[in-house]
């Protein structure tokens, strides 16, 4: 941050807090009067609380021991679809195992024990384990495993592939694009591109020294598996399933002392990312310029965060509210540079130093002050700074072109940000049937080493919530944001093109307005609808995101039919429409491109519960999730014809029914089926060896209908 | 000359609202009064006064408590530690005594149909016992806005709230967020739907300081905490990652892979437009028989460019290595 810059920030900074010291230090004083407090006044005027020795509490039934339930079962799987399996963990066809259990004891002096689990038989499952004596301690032990599945048909020529050394075939003949490949087709082999997150957690709190609390949560999550990465050398590539092999440690710790009416609390934040690879070592299957035939793609690097934060709270007054938080962080990287080039015919360049040594300073600053003013008006104001302050060095470092030639040097630009924030907002009941609110919000962002240092934007927001009668309620909602920046375009890169504006950071206006309602139809039914439309222009750009639309409805429906059924509906219909401007080559043939994706959803379902006879509880869902997407482009001031539609359609079905065999024991049918049409030219038309200068992985879009069929009895234990 | 002092009225603006806000609670008589909020008596026999009439039999749903939390005995902050029933649906003695032939029975002050009490009331009921430290930013925040109660998402009678169940709670969030609930079923999403991720794993639906209210102190904080290997620092950053994760992904859906907001090239394209390929329009005729392109088709940018969150490699200036 430049100096001038740093001075209006910290003016902006005091000219924020010192209200708020105000109000601080002016509550304080008034904390000590008499108490105007209104929990305070409602203290004084409750009822005197009985004396409850008396209240032995005979009727209450209490249960001690173990409740709860397990079960266990199976399923089949029709097909094999990484789409379908992914989160779910069915990566095969055929049969799997359906474990799970939910299980309690506790006993009259407080201790208990308690224990979840799902999935247990798949390779996406959950279990959680806590135990101690409420009111005293806790411990907890959770397990996690998420797993990932993008596509199983993936085929790569490379040996070693999803390690971190990939080697081409020893009968491999390079060629100078991928249809020139003679050993292309015998060398395919599947691999799996996917991954599976696996997180233990341990964790204790301590609530027996009130009013002091304190906890700590051990997080270590691991991450297996492949994943797809670009490997080039001068405009051909090769995709490769490079190697995900991570553990992530965090630790959350927390000191808090708590009162009524104020609280606070001391936490420290530390994560450690370690990758056990440095990098991917590839061969090039092209023909090389130079000699480059091996590559190597750096994975993420080692990194460790520690913060420290300090939060509370104070309700000064009975109708005000200080609620604040602070953060300090520090982000750190120091892992050993990889060599500049592995082609031993080009002359290594030499390092300016043998890591990053980087450093990254983070500062957050949330102040929020809440006061109801009067029974019908509340009033907000928040003040928020965030702060990325990468100290990392900067250097000059020789760049080897994909292994191929040597260029200038370049200088690593470590770019920081400065966000400051303040919102003001007031709540105002104008009648039982009327409620307002606006609010004001103004931010400010200055970055580093952008042709953009200094954005500010505003944003006015006004809402309506009406109730005309007391079954429809109504909610009006309008905003304006407009966005201006000190733009040099000096700064951008001497070849991009000069009227580029960058949309994050580009001059914008904003608008969006929503309007939904809800409605109580007869026999008990609720009925919902919504519109929202946000429209964005970048007026100042020429080259880049120019507009963009963001256009949306849907209904919903649910209720009780009679006293065993529950339905619900909804429709959800979204279009996201996207404006970019281009020239080829700065001063070529100027180009515009639309981007509309077009959402719908559409779901219902039926929950039946107290079925006739020993039939207990019945569900069925249905849900259509459709995705166009359209892609066109106008050039030399003609229209191509437009793209093929990107589509994804998906249909879900989702049926169980539980039946009960004789005490104790229940049995579950279930159903799941899902059907997959989607049709994306970006990897549909794309086979290993079809693209010229890419050897691709060739994904596929999922067509295909799987089913699920499972049976599960389930053991309740009282 | 004007800007500067356009730049100055702009930033004292806040200051001067924040000032006049301050004089504004100070020069107020002593806040709200408390909204017409009864206290009746409270019973003589506690629980088993209630009980006399919702009986296990025809009260088969509420009996769960007592093997809930909230049914310790030996926990003093537990209702049946305390003050039983009357903990939290506040003194019962109206409702629980004598009613005339013809009047209509008094209701309990809270969580009951037709409860006396407030929302908020009802809510600091709650809160006076749940004093866990993620209810700090409550006030003020979108939720208190939207006058939801506590008792609209959690179930104090249920042996295990369902809140603490990833599936239960993703249907009660999407119960009133229904876009999200679409959002969901997209073809490239967060497993909310599958269980294996909740809505309070991003989100802290009981107050926080951030606009969408983020579990952690900003929305890149909150990615890494899953998302660990994006956090960096790295020799070459890409900007916009280092600012924003939502400048190029949707993090409850979308129909690109990656949940990105749109596809190479032309996500690339909203900030790129050096000379040479990274400006050229791609048209149909780049998926044509006779070019298959590169630039277009596949990974498109990215299959040079693999590394979008930023390189460590010494030569990665460019992002391909």
């Amino acid at each position: 941050m430049n100096a001038t810059a740093q001075q209006n920030s910290s003016k902006i900074i005091a000219s924020l807090l010192l209200p708020f010291l105000m109000v601080l230090g002016g509550g304080s004083i008034v904390a000590q009067e008499e108490a105007e407090d209104p929990v305070e006044q409602e203290t004084a005027q409750e009822t005197a609380a009985p004396d409850t020795s008396q209240w032995v509490c005979e009727s209450c039934p209490f249960n001690y021991g173990l409740v709860g339930s397990i079960y266990a079962g199976t399923g089949y799987v029709s097909d094999e679809l990484a789409e379908f399996g992914s989160f779910r963990g069915l990566d095969d066809d055929g049969f799997f195992a359906d474990l799970g259990l939910d299980l309690q004891w506790r006993a009259e002096n407080g201790n208990y024990f308690r224990a979840r689990g799902e999935r247990l038989g798949l390779d996406s499952r959950d279990l959680f384990i806590e135990g101690g004596r409420q009111g005293t301690y806790k411990l907890w032990l959770g397990y996690d495993e998420i797993a990932f599945y993008r596509d199983f048909q993936t085929r790569t020529i490379f040996q070693g592939a999803g390690t971190a050394d990939q080697r081409l075939p020893a009968d491999w003949i390079r060629g100078g694009s991928s249809p020139d490949l003679p050993r292309l087709d015998d060398n395919l082999s599947r691999i799996r591109l996917g991954h599976d997150r696996e997180s233990l957690t341990l964790g204790f709190s301590v609530q027996k020294h009130q009013p002091w609390r304190y906890g700590v949560e051990v997080e270590r999550t691991t991450r297996d598996g492949t994943r797809q990465r670009g490997a080039s050398f001068i405009f051909h590539a090769a995709e490769i399933a490079a190697p995900i092999d991570e553990e992530t440690i965090q630790v959350n710790a927390s000191l808090g002392y708590v009162q009524r009416k104020w609280e606070v609390q001391l936490g420290y934040d530390l994560s450690l990312f370690d990758n056990r690879n440095r990098a991917v070592r590839f061969e090039n299957p092209f023909l090389g310029i130079n000699g480059a035939d091996v590559g190597e793609l750096a994975l993420p690097p080692d990194n460790r965060f520690h913060q420290v934060s300090l939060s509370g709270s104070w309700r000064a007054r009975g109708w005000l509210t200080l609620i604040g938080q602070v953060a300090f962080g520090r982000a750190e990287q120091d892992e050993r540079f990889l060599a500049p080039t592995l082609n031993p015919n080009i002359f290594n360049p030499g390092l300016p130093r043998a890591d990053l040594d980087g450093e990254v300073d983070t500062r957050i600053i949330n102040l929020r002050a809440v006061a109801t003013l009067t029974r019908k008006l509340r009033g907000t104001i928040q003040f928020d700074y965030d702060e990325r302050d990468n100290q990392t060095p900067r250097d000059s470092f020789v760049q080897v072109v994909a292994d191929t030639f040597v260029i200038d040097p370049r200088i690593n630009n470590p770019f920081s940000y400065e966000r400051i924030g303040f919102n003001a907002s007031l709540d105002y009941r104008l009648s039982s049937m009327i409620r307002l609110d606006a609010s004001f919000r103004y931010r400010e962002t200055e970055r580093t080493f952008q042709e953009v240092e200094d954005t500010d934007t505003t944003i006015w927001r006004a809402r309506a919530r009406t109730r005309p009668t007391d079954k429809l309620g109504v909610i009006l909602e309008v905003s304006r944001e407009d966005r201006n920046n000190d733009l040099d375009p000096t700064v951008l890169d001497q070849l991009e093109n000069p009227q580029l504006r960058r949309f994050h950071f580009a001059e914008k206006q904003r608008d969006f307005i929503r309007v939904s309602a809800d409605y109580q139809l007869p026999a008990g039914f609720v009925a919902g609808a919504y519109y929202e439309l946000a429209d964005e222009e970048f007026n100042d750009t020429r080259i880049g995101l120019s507009d963009a639309r963001d256009e949306r409805y849907g209904v919903n429906l649910s209720g009780q039919l009679g006293s065993r059924a529950v339905v619900h509906a909804f429709f959800d219909r979204e279009s996201l429409e996207a404006d970019i401007l281009g020239a080829d080559n700065v001063t070529g043939t100027p180009w515009q491109a639309r981007q509309d994706d077009i959402f719908r959803t559409f779901g219902v379902g039926l929950q039946f519960t107290n079925l006739p006879g020993k039939w207990l509880d019945a569900r069925l869902d249905f849900t259509q999730s459709r995705a166009d997407g359209e892609l066109s482009i106008v050039k030399r001031g003609a229209s191509m014809p437009d793209f093929p539609d990107l589509e994804t359609d998906r249909y879900t079905l989702e049926a169980s029914v539980d039946r009960q065999l004789k005490q104790n024991w229940n049995l579950r049918l279930g159903w799941l089926m899902e059907k997959f049409s989607d049709s994306d030219f970006f990897r549909d038309v794309v086979d290993p060896g079809n693209v010229p200068l890419l050897l691709s992985l060739a994904q596929r879009s999922p067509n295909e209908t799987v089913h699920v069929v499972s049976a599960r009895l389930r053991y309740q234990f009282r | 000359m004007l800007k500067t002092r356009l730049i100055q009225l702009q930033s004292s603006l806040p200051g001067l609202a924040s000032v006049l806000f301050a004089a504004v609670c100070f020069s107020l008589p002593g806040g709200v009064a408390a909204q017409d909020d009864a206290m009746p008596d409270y019973t003589r026999g506690g629980a088993d006064d209630c009980l006399r009439c919702h009986t296990a039999e025809d009260y088969e749903h509420l009996m769960p408590i007592f093997d809930s939390p909230h049914g310790v005995r030996t926990d003093s902050r537990s209702p049946f530690g305390n003050l039983q029933c009357e903990a939290c649906h506040g003194p019962g003695g109206d409702h629980a005594g004598r009613v005339r032939r013809g009047q209509e029975r008094p209701p309990m002050p809270a969580f009951g149909p037709n409860a006396l009490w407030s929302k908020d009331k009802q809510n600091q009921i709650c809160s006076d016992c749940h004093r866990e430290q993620d209810h700090r930013f409550w006030e003020g925040s979108q939720h208190q806005m939207a006058e939801v109660g506590c008792a609209d998402c959690h179930q104090s009678h249920a042996r295990v709230d369902p809140m603490r169940i990833a599936t239960e709670q993703n249907e009660s969030c999407m119960s009133c967020h229904v876009e999200q609930r679409a959002e969901f079923h997209r073809a490239f999403t967060h497993p909310i739907r599958f269980g294996e991720l909740s809505c309070s794993d991003c989100h802290q639906p009981h107050g926080a300081a951030t606009e969408a209210m983020l579990s952690d102190f900003n929305l890149n904080q909150n990615c890494y905490g899953c998302h660990a290997d994006k956090r960096g620092p790295f020799l070459w950053e890409h900007a916009p990652v280092a600012e924003d994760c939502s400048n190029c992904h949707r993090p409850h859906g979308s129909n690109h892979p990656g949940l990105l907001t749109r596809r190479a090239p032309l996500l690339c394209q909203q900030c790129h437009s050096r000379a040479g390929h990274p400006s050229v329009g791609l048209t149909p005729d780049d998926i044509g028989p006779n070019l298959q392109s590169a630039f277009l088709l596949s990974g498109s940018c990215t299959s040079c460019h693999s590394q979008v969150h930023g390189s460590n490699h010494p030569s990665g200036a460019t992002l391909n290595r």
